[in-house]
C-alpha cells in the first residue's frame, strides 16, 4: 500500500511520513475514527492541520484514510492533489481485488462470445502493489492455444489500471473431449445405444 | 461432427473384438494376425467399431490390443476419450495385466470408467464377487458381461454413458 501512496506522491517534495491505517498505532487510528466521523457530518472528506513544525493533512475515502505529515512549506494544492490521487488508486486497487473473483466468470463468457471452444480450469490471482500476479490455467482446442492466450492476456491487460501490470502466467492445454461434448449430445448417444 | 471415443482394453482373450463386434453397426475393422504357436487370431493394433447417431454425432469404439508387447498403442489410443471400459475375463482374470492397463489409463486420463467381467455364460466363470475384490476398486460400477450378447454389451455401454452424464452434471 505504501508503495502505490509513495507512486501518487511522487512529484511532492517535502514529505516526511506517510500513514495508513494498517501502520497507524490503534490510537492514532481511532482519532482518525472519529475525525472521518466528525468531518462525515460536515460532508467533507479531508483535513490539514499546520503547525510550526509543519503540515499534516489527510483523506478520507470508502471508510479508509490516508494521512501525511510534511514540511511547513509544502503546497496545500500539491499535498491534496496527491492524496486525490492516492485515494484513486486505492480505491482502484480495492476494485480489482474485487474484480479478480468474477475474472474466472468474465473469461468463460468471453470465450462464449467470441465462440472459442475454452474454459478456464484454474485460476490462482493476486494484487500486489503494482501488478496482479498468478497463474490461469485454461483447457482449448488443439492449435488455438496462442489465440487464446493473447485473448486472456488482453481481457486482463483492460481489466487493470494502468498503474497495476499484468505478469499472470496464462497456461493453455489441449481441451479433452469430454471437456467438449455437451449433456445433450450425450443424452442422444445414450438414447441411440438404448434403442440398438 | 462430433466423435465421441470410448476404449475397449483388457488382457489378452478377454473380449475386446468380440465386444465391439457385439454392438457396431459396420463392419468393426479388425487387425487380428495368427500367432505363431497357436494359430490363434489376436489383434496387434486396434479394433475400431461405430455407432452413428446423427449427421453430426458418432460414438467410436476402439479396442485395444491385448497382449503387453503391443502396449505401446494404449498410449496412442487413449488420446481423447471420453471414457473407458475394462475387461477382464471371469475364467482366467489376468488380474494384474487388468490392474496395469487400469493404472496406465487412470494415471494418463481422468475420464470415467467402468470394469466388464466377460464370459459370464462360461461354466468356470469365477463369481462376481471375487472379481470385484481381486479388482480392489470400490467406486467402480463392475458389471457381468457376455460380449457376445448385444444386450449384455449394451448394458455395459449404457452404464458406461451414464456415469459419463454424471461426470457432466
Amino acid at each position: 500500500m505504501k508503495e502505490l501512496i509513495t507512486m501518487a506522491f511522487r512529484q511532492v517534495r517535502g514529505i516526511r511520513e506517510i500513514f495508513t491505517p494498517e501502520e497507524a498505532t490503534p490510537i492514532f487510528g481511532n482519532i482518525m475514527e472519529n475525525l472521518h466521523e466528525m468531518l462525515a457530518s460536515q460532508i467533507a472528506d479531508y483535513l490539514l492541520i499546520e503547525g510550526e513544525n509543519g503540515r499534516f493533512c489527510a483523506r478520507f475515502s470508502n471508510n479508509g484514510w490516508v494521512g501525511v505529515t510534511t514540511d511547513s512549506d509544502v503546497s496545500e494544492v500539491l499535498i491534496v492533489a496527491a492524496l486525490e490521487r492516492t485515494a484513486k488508486f486505492l480505491d482502484k486497487h480495492r476494485q480489482i481485488k474485487q474484480k479478480i473473483k468474477h475474472f474466472q466468470h468474465d473469461i468463460a463468457e468471453l470465450f462464449l462470445m467470441q465462440g472459442i471452444a475454452a474454459s478456464v480450469k484454474e485460476m490462482d490471482l493476486s494484487v500486489e502493489t503494482d501488478c496482479l500476479t498468478g497463474r490461469i490455467r485454461v483447457s482449448a482446442r488443439g492449435g488455438r492455444s496462442e489465440a487464446v492466450r493473447d485473448l486472456v492476456s488482453r481481457f486482463l491487460d483492460k481489466q487493470l489500471p494502468y498503474f497495476i501490470k499484468n505478469k499472470v502466467t496464462v497456461v493453455v492445454e489441449k481441451q479433452t473431449l469430454l471437456e467438449r461434448i455437451t449433456r445433450d449430445q450425450l443424452i442422444r448417444i445414450i438414447r441411440r445405444v438404448e434403442r440398438l | 461432427m462430433m466423435k465421441a471415443k470410448i476404449l475397449v482394453t483388457g488382457a489378452f482373450n478377454a473380449g475386446k473384438t468380440t465386444f465391439i463386434h457385439s454392438i457396431s453397426e459396420i463392419q468393426p475393422v479388425y487387425t487380428d494376425k495368427k500367432m505363431l504357436d497357436t494359430e490363434e487370431l489376436t489383434t496387434v493394433a486396434m479394433d475400431f467399431g461405430r455407432i452413428t447417431i446423427d449427421d453430426d454425432l458418432a460414438l467410436y469404439l476402439f479396442g485395444t490390443p491385448g497382449q503387453e508387447r503391443f502396449d505401446f498403442m494404449w498410449e496412442i489410443l487413449k488420446e481423447d476419450i471420453i471414457g473407458f471400459i475394462l475387461l477382464v475375463d471371469s475364467v482366467t482374470p489376468e488380474i494384474p495385466t487388468a490392474r496395469k492397463i487400469l493404472d496406465f489409463l487412470v494415471s494418463h486420463s481422468d475420464v470415467p470408467f467402468v470394469i466388464a467381467c466377460t464370459k459370464r455364460d462360461h461354466i468356470h466363470a469365477l463369481p462376481m464377487e471375487t472379481l470385484s475384490q481381486q479388482m480392489r476398486l470400490d467406486d467402480v460400477p463392475v458389471i457381468p458381461c457376455v460380449a457376445t450378447e448385444r444386450d449384455s454389451v449394451k448394458e455395459v455401454l449404457l452404464i458406461l454413458l451414464r456415469e459419463i452424464l454424471d461426470r457432466l452434471s
